[in-house]
């Protein structure tokens, strides 16, 4: 080509990337009435049942896997792969009943083999679930998954249709634990749980099956057509990922995505528009917002200076100026809508009270803590309120954002004075917030990122789990949290509730109480 | 020419060895754990040790770096800790969107950058010159963030004709906003660039002789004085189209765009140890590629260049 040519090349190549672009921009808009569009923050990490650790994944491995059970969307156990259950023996044996109609999406039935091999997926000595404390209360799990054994003494079948599970010691809340991801049920021949990724993941029988996977930009699942309960209205779910909640906003009011979970700040004007308040669904959350303070470090060794900390915060301020009052005040750690909650008498806001109990613990002058966080809008607010109170008592409180990976670095090895810090419930009991975020075998990475070790509490969250009757389990939660809240480990704060937009065009959305709880089999869009 | 891009792609291979390593060891010095993002929540410290082991991360630093660059010395990227998928695999699938985006974008830029910087020069000292060159100034200071959440606010949820975000069906129209925010500086860029090149040439002889020859204004302007203009613009609309390829993370986060930039982004807020090397030594790969295509541009634009000294010798 002569160098003369150049302008003339350009003008030309421009014109045709102008008629493609035109011509390609003819595309139809998202807006099939048999698609389901919703949208993850995050993208999964992993969609398998032994490997899935993140909210959006447990979410994606919930509709494509079954368990032995379920939660409803009221978070409700209920049957899945098996149709039935027996507790025998105090609470030592669970005898599953299969369910002889489920499929895998590959047409096959589910078994009682398949859930046993399932199980000793995640518990095998080379897998690389995280999850086997979902499972290792079973009799002979720990053995297996050190190689001593070659397979798990409390797993067996009777024939096809009956799972027995035989645990170490009785363990109440082990029924809901297995309705979480860890427990849901995958083909025999699925591959070990090594972590590394295969083309496709290992074959489920829940209501939906994966149908395509474009990485950071949507998953789409599809009806399982062997399961009898698949969904006949709508022919895909489609997650897509979006990170940015305003980006979020933007596709939900375009009409390209179709059930919005409000942002915070956004839920005034939506609650406030006529158009959009009647599609609006709500639920308290099975989650608790709390600071919290390392008991093991500095001046919040002592009990008297963490409960001056929470006298010197006026939560119920906080909780009308940051959510609208749409808050309960938390006076533990167990949500209100779970059994072992009980009201209680919360810590006065008394600035002056505080004052007076840091002075009897040696702080007549207050001291300096640091305060971590994750970056978010929600949580800058509620921190940036707490250490306006504490500035008050003679606290100061130094912020120090960090991003996930390196907050739970330090939070985890108690190098942090305090922390700002959310639990979800993975299954709906106060067991769930107990154990993890109090007992002394935890602390750090096992959740109790307070560092409480306290020999009663311990005694009492041990002694629920061997409760058979749940009132008498509810009774002894309920003192166990009364308890820790005298001890005060954290700034409590408050339990959230939320909110979702469900468009007009979706018809017999239910909104979870747990994430776990989607179902969407009966959904129609017009 | 040959010779001289033979020559450069040799460098490569020294600078990318020095990338990789300051990159192995940045990661390093960051606070946070890999394997702490990919256990979640309720782990035990025996779960971190068994993970902790089979990725290696149990072993001496130099150790590590001694396999980084053994493998690297394979092309083997390694595999992510967070989807256990091959580095180079996810890499490969996420680069063409990053590649089409920014495509668009640098004809964008070229497009306006060009077209006004052109017309500004022309119509020097004018309001157009003027109106021009303000908005300019506003188009470099304005944050990307800004520019796309507006573009979205206006196009997708007031007017509906464009889609908020995502890659869709891959049709053009998922591809103008978030092509259009991204090429927004660079465009305002080039249109100053363009327009002071342009001021310096048609000042030059060899313009007003082919006024003075009678040639029309627009083939004056666009037929001599364009083509030699074009040389320091080529350097800036390459160097963009390189910080396109490599660093559209916000672009593509706010339009939630599969590309590149949020693949690396999702890698360094999970300490997604392989990921962050494969995608920071493609990218400068890329960097480097692009560069030395907008040197050989050079030659071709402007024969008077010689790229290889032994040529220039002679």
């Amino acid at each position: 080509m002569a160098h003369g040519e150049f302008p003339r090349y350009v003008a030309h190549t421009t014109l045709l990337v102008l008629i493609a672009a035109s011509l390609a921009g003819c595309g139809n808009p998202e807006s099939d009435s048999r698609t389901l569009f919703l949208a993850l923050e995050t993208p999964p990490n992993k969609i398998d049942p032994a490997l899935a650790v993140d909210v959006a994944g447990g979410q994606i491995v919930s509709l494509i896997y079954q368990g032995l059970v379920r939660f409803s969307p009221e978070g409700k156990l209920e049957p899945d792969a098996a149709t039935a259950w027996e507790i025998e023996d105090d609470g030592h044996r669970y005898v599953f009943t299969m369910d002889r109609q489920a499929r895998f999406s590959d047409g096959s039935a589910v078994t009682a083999g398949d859930v046993v091999s399932s199980f000793e997926r995640v518990l095998a000595p080379r897998s690389l679930s995280s999850r086997r404390w979902v499972l290792d209360r079973i009799r002979g799990a720990g053995e297996f998954s050190d190689g001593k054994t070659a397979s798990v003494a409390g797993l067996s079948t009777r024939g096809d249709s009956t799972v027995v599970i035989e645990l170490a010691e009785p363990f109440r809340p082990f029924i809901e634990l297995l309705g979480m991801p860890a427990a849901r049920i995958v083909h025999a021949n699925s591959g070990p749980a090594t972590g590394e990724s295969t083309d496709s993941i290992p074959v489920g029988s829940g209501m939906w099956m994966l149908g395509d996977w474009r990485r950071g930009d949507y998953v789409s699942l599809v009806p399982n057509r062997h399961h009898p309960e698949h969904a006949r209205n709508i022919d895909e779910i489609r997650y897509r990922i979006i990170p940015q909640a305003f980006t979020r906003i933007a596709e939900y009011e375009s009409g390209t995505l179709d059930i919005l979970k409000i942002p915070l700040a956004e839920l005034d004007r939506y609650l406030s528009d006529p158009a959009n308040s009647e599609f609006i669904q709500s639920r308290p959350e099975l989650r608790v917002l709390y600071i919290g303070l390392n008991t093991q470090r500095g001046p919040l060794k002592d009990v008297r200076v963490r409960r001056a900390l929470n006298m010197a915060v006026n939560v119920d301020q906080i909780i009308e100026v940051l959510t609208g009052g749409r808050g309960v005040r938390a006076t533990g750690s167990v949500p209100p809508t779970l059994g072992g909650y009980e009201e209680r008498d919360a810590y006065p806001y008394d600035p002056q009270g505080a004052r007076r109990e840091l002075s009897a613990a040696g702080f007549p002058e207050g001291f300096s803590i640091e305060v971590w966080q994750r970056d978010s809008p929600d949580g800058n607010r509620i921190v940036e309120a707490v250490q306006g109170y504490l500035r008050e008592v003679g606290v100061e409180v130094r912020i120090v954002k960090r991003e996930w990976s390196a907050f739970k670095e330090a939070v985890g090895q108690g190098k942090v004075d305090a922390f700002f810090l959310d639990w979800y419930a993975d299954y709906p009991d106060a067991e769930n917030f107990l154990f993890p975020l109090f007992h002394s075998a935890n602390v750090g990475g096992g959740g109790n990122r307070a560092f409480l070790k306290n020999a009663d509490v311990d005694a009492l969250i041990e002694r629920s789990h061997a409760l058979t009757d749940p009132e008498e389990a509810w009774a002894v939660y309920a003192e166990t949290d009364r308890m820790i809240y005298d001890l005060a480990p954290w700034i409590y704060l408050y339990f959230p509730r939320s909110f979702v937009l469900v468009s007009p065009r979706v018809l017999g959305y239910v909104y979870p109480a747990l994430y776990l709880g989607e179902d969407f089999s009966t959904i129609q869009k017009n | 020419m040959l010779k001289y891009t033979v020559k450069r792609l040799l460098f490569f291979v020294p600078i990318l060895l020095g990338v990789a390593t300051v990159t192995f060891f940045l990661i390093y010095v960051l606070p946070g754990d890999p394997v702490l993002s990919m256990v979640g929540e309720r782990y035990d410290q025996e779960t971190i040790d068994q993970l902790r082991a089979e990725m290696h991360l149990d072993r001496p630093i130099w150790v590590q770096y001694g396999h980084f660059i053994a493998a690297l010395a394979r092309l083997d990227l390694g595999t992510s800790y967070v989807t256990g998928e091959p580095v180079w695999d996810s890499v490969r699938e996420r680069f063409p969107y990053t590649f089409r985006l920014a495509l668009a974008a640098m004809l964008i830029s070229v497009l306006i950058g060009v077209g006004v910087g052109v017309v500004a020069a022309w119509k020097w000292r004018t309001p157009f010159d003027y109106l021009a060159m303000g908005g300019t100034v506003v188009g470099i200071s304005m944050p990307v963030f800004w520019l796309g959440v507006l573009l979205i606010y206006f196009f997708s949820m007031k007017l509906h004709v464009l889609p908020a975000s995502g890659y869709g069906d891959g049709s053009i129209r998922y591809m103008v906003l978030p092509a259009f925010t991204l090429a927004q500086a660079s465009s305002a860029y080039v249109a100053r660039m363009t327009r002071s090149s342009m001021l310096d040439v048609i000042r030059e002889q060899y313009i007003q002789t082919a006024r003075a020859k009678g040639v029309s204004e627009v083939k004056t302007i666009f037929g001599h004085g364009l083509r030699n203009a074009l040389l320091p613009v080529i350097t800036v609309v390459g160097t963009d189209f390189g910080s396109f390829l490599s660093g559209a993370v916000l672009t593509e986060s706010i339009f939630a765009w599969p590309g590149l930039g949020r693949f690396t982004l999702d890698a360094i807020l999970k300490r997604d140890i392989p990921a962050i090397q494969g995608a920071v030594l493609f990218m400068a790969a890329l960097f480097m590629t692009v560069n030395l295509v907008v040197d050989l541009a050079y030659a071709w634009v402007d024969p008077r260049i010689k790229l290889d000294r032994d040529e220039e010798a002679g």
